[in-house]
């Protein structure tokens, strides 16, 4: 498939079917939330939590309440945006160097992806705008494609400034893949 | 809310902030800071924007407002610099750098009228010079927090307000306000969020390059660039290496066939003041012989040329 295995955009590292998180194992870690649990399974776009350092919980990254809020209130209609914590049990890890870590996005549908390149674009386009001339910052980001040929595991530790397009590089790579696999 | 565009129009042209402007505009003129005066009328601007809801000459007012404040802490990093007093200097670099970067989400000006384009380039350059390279930074887990414009829960993802941080409302930047986090650890890193955190080591550092450059200027608002490369001393590079040894590069070879006549490198700075610095100002200095730290206040140095080093 596409360049998973050799040699792909700078930072960029493509699995197929190796996701480290599903949504049945996070649906599974919302057993006392019905209603989140449901959502986990049937949206289009799902900001995961990720198990904190020592024993600390489970935890987003810092910013990404206000990346959710960019998203739902830019999301068209169709693509619903859900975040697979409960109110009381939000917490945010803020780390220690200037890089922009950014939540672990589950995309459950790929038509979905036009609309989630554009709030990433968006979001890291704002932040870049803060950044002194001369100055760079990195980006981490994770996301699982899951689709019905398999499950897709996107993972980007780059340039900020390339953040978007390879990351859109990767997401063709997969509906490329996709198509490939047939019925 | 005002476009970019629009924003930049009130910033530049509304006639309440004439006099603010003008104050900005003195920047090279003044040697300290800026004057109650200036932000007493910036504040009644301000005040009376928000009173009649026009957000958009608030957000003016903090556009202003924040320029200010930069203008404030660069003056005061050089003024502390010029005393040697230079980890106090170095954190009014970065107030100013915080400023700067808040600014520059929403107002960029289309020229240095403010000095904020002289700020963004200097203070990268004094950082550049400073000898600090790691720090010691904190991780938290963030449990509550307040939004800093009304108030309510920031942790919550499906209630509380619609603020969002680094925005401006009523003339005020929107933040979080932490009142409740769990501490996780400290790491050392070479890229920290904040700077002020320092890794001290026991034996001081040496602050040459930064007093060097402070001394030279003639004015804080001086001009000046540098040009940072590496150049090759007597000393071997792996001295303590028999040549019969494998290289310590790393390369398989033996040390004879290797790096045997390598020779150490040490960064080499040349600096290029705006205009020339005082008279009698040495044109080159040595580490070993300006080996400056908090504690030493001498200048040590060749006294040659007085243009660069």
């Amino acid at each position: 498939m596409g360049f998973a295995g050799s040699e792909g955009p700078e930072g960029l590292t493509l699995v197929r079917s190796e996701s480290p998180v599903t949504r049945a194992s996070v649906a599974e870690k919302l057993q006392s939330e019905r209603r989140l649990r449901a959502s986990v399974v049937v949206l289009a776009l799902v900001l995961l939590p990720e198990d904190g350092p020592f024993d600390s919980g489970m935890v987003f990254p810092a910013g990404t309440r206000e990346l959710f809020q960019v998203m739902r209130d830019a999301a068209p209609e169709g693509i619903d945006v859900e975040v697979a914590c409960s109110d009381d049990r939000y917490a945010e890890l803020t780390l220690h160097s200037e890089e922009w870590r950014l939540p672990l996005i589950l995309v459950g549908d790929m038509l979905a992806t036009p609309f989630l390149l554009d709030v990433l674009a968006n979001y890291v386009y704002d932040k870049l705008k803060g950044l002194l001339p001369g100055r760079s910052a990195k980006v981490r980001s994770r996301i699982i494609l899951e689709t019905a040929k398999g499950s897709f595991f996107l993972e980007y530790d780059g340039p900020a400034e390339d953040y978007v397009e390879t990351i859109s590089t990767g997401i063709d790579a997969v509906k490329g893949d996709i198509e490939s696999i047939g019925d | 809310m005002a476009s970019g565009e629009e924003l930049a129009h009130i910033v530049e042209s509304h006639d309440k902030l004439g006099t603010v402007r003008e104050q900005l505009g003195s920047y090279r003129n003044r040697s300290g800071k800026l004057s109650t005066g200036f932000w007493k009328v910036l504040e009644a601007v301000k005040g009376a924007a928000v009173a009649s809801g026009d957000e958009d000459l608030a957000k003016a007012t903090w556009c202003l407002g924040t320029t200010g404040t930069a203008q404030d802490h660069f003056v005061e990093a050089m003024d502390l610099l010029g005393k040697d007093q230079f980890y106090a200097g170095w954190c009014e670099l970065e107030r100013c750098e915080v400023a700067l970067r808040a600014l520059r989400r929403h107002y960029r000006p289309p020229d240095d009228r403010w000095g904020i384009r002289h700020m963004e380039s200097h203070v990268a350059h004094l950082q550049d010079l400073f000898p600090y390279r790691v720090f010691i930074s904190p991780s938290y887990v963030v449990r509550e927090a307040e939004c800093t414009i009304c108030g309510a829960p920031a942790y919550t993802i499906r209630s509380g307000c619609n603020h969002r941080t680094g925005e401006i409302y009523g003339g005020e930047i929107c933040n979080r306000l932490v009142t409740r986090a769990d501490f996780i650890e400290v790491s050392f890193v070479s890229n920290p969020v904040q700077k002020y955190s320092v890794a001290f080591p026991e034996r001081g550092f040496n602050y040459g390059g930064v007093r060097y450059v402070r001394q030279g200027l003639r004015h804080p608002w001086t001009a000046w660039s540098y040009e940072r490369s590496e150049r090759e001393t007597d000393r071997k590079l792996y001295p303590s290496a028999d040549r019969n040894d494998m290289c310590p590069c790393g390369s398989g070879l033996k040390y004879e066939r290797c790096c045997i006549n390598k020779r150490a490198t040490k960064p080499h700075f040349q600096i290029i003041f705006g205009e020339p610095p005082p008279a009698g100002y040495p044109s080159h200095v040595d580490d070993a012989s300006f080996w400056v730290t908090d504690e030493l206040s001498s200048l040590r140095g060749k006294t040659e040329d007085q243009d660069t080093a």
